[in-house]
């Protein structure tokens, strides 16, 4: 047992300095997970834009390319409106306009969601195009 | 309480500490069943009682049937205790499909519509199994003096405190080996630090640890596209590609889970059964239901098919037997239809195989061996996809799509991806078959068990359920 737990650690060292002195790169992501995961970082670290398209795979399947230069499709395949909105949210940015995809609207559950995600945005809102 | 989570880790690090603390070793039983009951409301609070109140009649039950003057009285409180535990069986299980039965739903205050909404109790069918297991036993014992297996204290306290232990352990509660009480009641004694083989369960647990959360998690994120509708979008071959990584999640979930299972009993000094033993080499389907989930498979011929006779009443009956045992074996997994499909479908296989075998006698040789495990492999992996879509028309279809989606271009990543982890459990059953001829066993070894551990920590999958819990 002493001798496993030894090996361990010195391959999970070896690992470890790997990563931190080659600096491998990504060159593949395994499964839908990782690839929202990815996907959301970059939005965290590099959007500039001011209009954020977020929904389901429904959206997230759209061409990007045709979207004018200031859209950025933050929809997710597995995922929901309430995924991009939760991303946005702690991204602290506010775009000027956010559109959303949702195709199940009519659940008493997703409707909820919509008046609690509302009031949360709705003082913002407000304040910017009221005053 | 998942085994793949820290409060696990730390339950039984805690319970371990506890166990062999010198001045508790009188109090070990307790420790442990506190521990299970810890374990078991985790995730349940309001359900631990619905065990408690199981375990305690099969404990009065059992109680009874030792210690009853007359056989007719221990034959009245061993059906009794069978009926109980069936009847909880069903109605927590099989509510739902009731239900569905029942009514057409034209309003939520329906009696379909409040069956729909009876819980399901995590590891009901493995704990209802191991009461009727422990009644009936004793019933035998006491009926067929030869076959005395364990005997039952005079003390009905004691009796009570192991009976709840024995339902209760909690490394095999909710998801087995099913322990038959016949194997469990001789080994409840005071265990010491010393006679552990931490060497043996740490290496268990290891392998265990692998196939759930590197090879099982890992596939898992694959075989999600084997859901309706996005299969039908896939190529035949990545449709094909997904049905075998399905065959392979399925077996490294459950004998990874029976493994853990395994491995934090013997922690403690207790010996669970093997519950798989390399399934996909056998050469026939009744020797791969003598691999496959053995606990189960020994279980169902031990108290249901010897019992119906088994195959001393002439071929028809026996056919008959095993039908009814397989549809039955089916309908434990799931309450669904798709389920007893399942169920019938082995069953029709292994009557078929017999039938045959009684006028076809081939030729024993490697590549016939080869080609026989094929042909197992390729049908027990058919039958999986009534466990991934228990929608029966989507497994339809999605066999109509593995037929028709020729021209559709493959899923490359996908592909890849099963290859990749479907690669150790091949290598682990080559090393199985090498270890059989050449009396070796080549990844028995430190480096290979640190690789496994170290793949555990930098590349295991996201967390999943294991596939057999919700049986």
């Amino acid at each position: 047992m002493i001798k496993i737990i030894l090996l361990f650690a010195f391959l999970f060292i070896i690992y470890n300095l790997y990563l931190l002195f080659a600096g491998p790169k990504i060159v593949m992501l395994q499964n839908q997970q990782q690839k929202n995961y990815s996907f959301a970082q970059d939005f965290m670290y590099e959007n500039k834009a001011n209009n954020i398209i977020v929904g389901s795979s429904m959206a997230a399947r759209m061409n990007n390319d045709f979207l004018p230069k200031d859209f950025y499709n933050l929809s997710f395949s597995g995922g929901s409106v309430l995924t991009g909105l939760e991303i946005i949210k702690k991204s602290g940015f506010l775009p000027s306009r956010i559109y959303i995809e949702n195709n199940i609207i009519f659940r008493k559950k997703i409707l909820k969601c919509w008046i609690v995600y509302f009031i949360q945005y709705y003082g913002k809102l407000k304040n910017i195009y009221l005053h | 309480m998942l085994f793949n989570s820290f409060p696990f880790v730390f339950l039984v690090l805690i319970t371990l500490f506890l166990f062999y603390n010198k001045k508790l070793l009188k109090y070990q039983v307790y420790i442990l069943i506190v521990s299970s009951f810890v374990f078991y409301a985790y995730g349940q609070p309001y359900l631990l009682f619905l065990l408690f109140i199981s375990a305690s009649i099969n404990a009065l039950t059992s109680y009874k049937v030792y210690f009853a003057n007359t056989k007719k009285k221990k034959r009245t409180y061993a059906i009794f205790g069978v009926v109980v535990n069936l009847a909880t069986l069903s109605t927590f299980k099989y509510s739902p499909l009731f239900g569905k039965m029942v009514d057409n739903f034209d309003s939520l205050d329906g009696l379909g519509a409040f069956l729909l909404t009876v819980p399901l109790p995590v590891g009901i069918s493995f704990y209802t199994f191991q009461g009727i297991s422990l009644v009936v036993d004793l019933y035998r014992s006491e009926h067929q003096r030869e076959c005395l297996l364990f005997k039952v204290d005079k003390n009905f306290t004691k009796h009570y405190t192991n009976t709840i232990f024995f339902i209760s352990f909690f490394p095999q509660l909710v998801a087995g080996p099913i322990v038959k009480a016949y194997q469990f009641y001789p080994q409840i004694k005071t265990k010491y630090f010393k006679d552990v083989d931490f060497e043996s369960a740490f290496k268990i647990l290891i392998l265990g640890y692998f196939l759930k959360m590197v090879i099982a998690d890992n596939l898992k994120d694959q075989t999600f596209w084997m859901a309706y509708p996005y299969f039908e979008s896939l190529s035949s071959l990545t449709l094909v590609a997904l049905l075998f990584g399905y065959s392979i999640q399925i077996f490294s979930d459950f004998a990874g889970y029976s493994l853990i299972a395994i491995g934090v009993a013997k922690l403690y000094g207790y010996q669970l059964p093997k519950n798989f033993n390399y399934p996909y080499i056998a050469k026939s389907f009744s020797e791969f239901w003598t691999r496959w989930h053995i606990s189960l498979s020994s279980w169902l011929k031990e108290y249901l098919y010897i019992p119906l006779g088994g195959n001393k009443k002439g071929n028809i009956r026996t056919y008959i037997n095993i039908s009814i045992v397989m549809l039955l074996g089916g309908l434990w997994h799931g309450a669904a239809w798709s389920y007893m499909v399942w169920g019938g479908y082995h069953g029709f296989l292994l009557v078929l195989e017999k039938y045959l075998s009684t006028y076809i006698k081939l030729p024993q040789n490697i590549f016939l061996d080869i080609l026989k495990v094929c042909v197992v492999f390729i049908f027990v992996t058919l039958g999986w996809l009534l466990f991934k879509l228990p929608e029966f028309t989507q497994a339809v279809q999605y066999l109509l799509a593995l037929g028709g989606n020729l021209n559709i271009p493959h899923k490359k990543d996908i592909l890849m991806m099963i290859f990749f982890y479907s690669l150790p459990i091949i290598i682990y059953y080559v090393n199985y078959i090498m270890t059989q001829k050449l009396n070796k066993n080549y990844l028995d070894s430190s480096f290979i068990y640190s690789v496994l551990l170290f793949l555990i920590v930098t590349s295991s999958g996201s967390s999943g359920e294991f596939i057999y819990f919700q049986f």
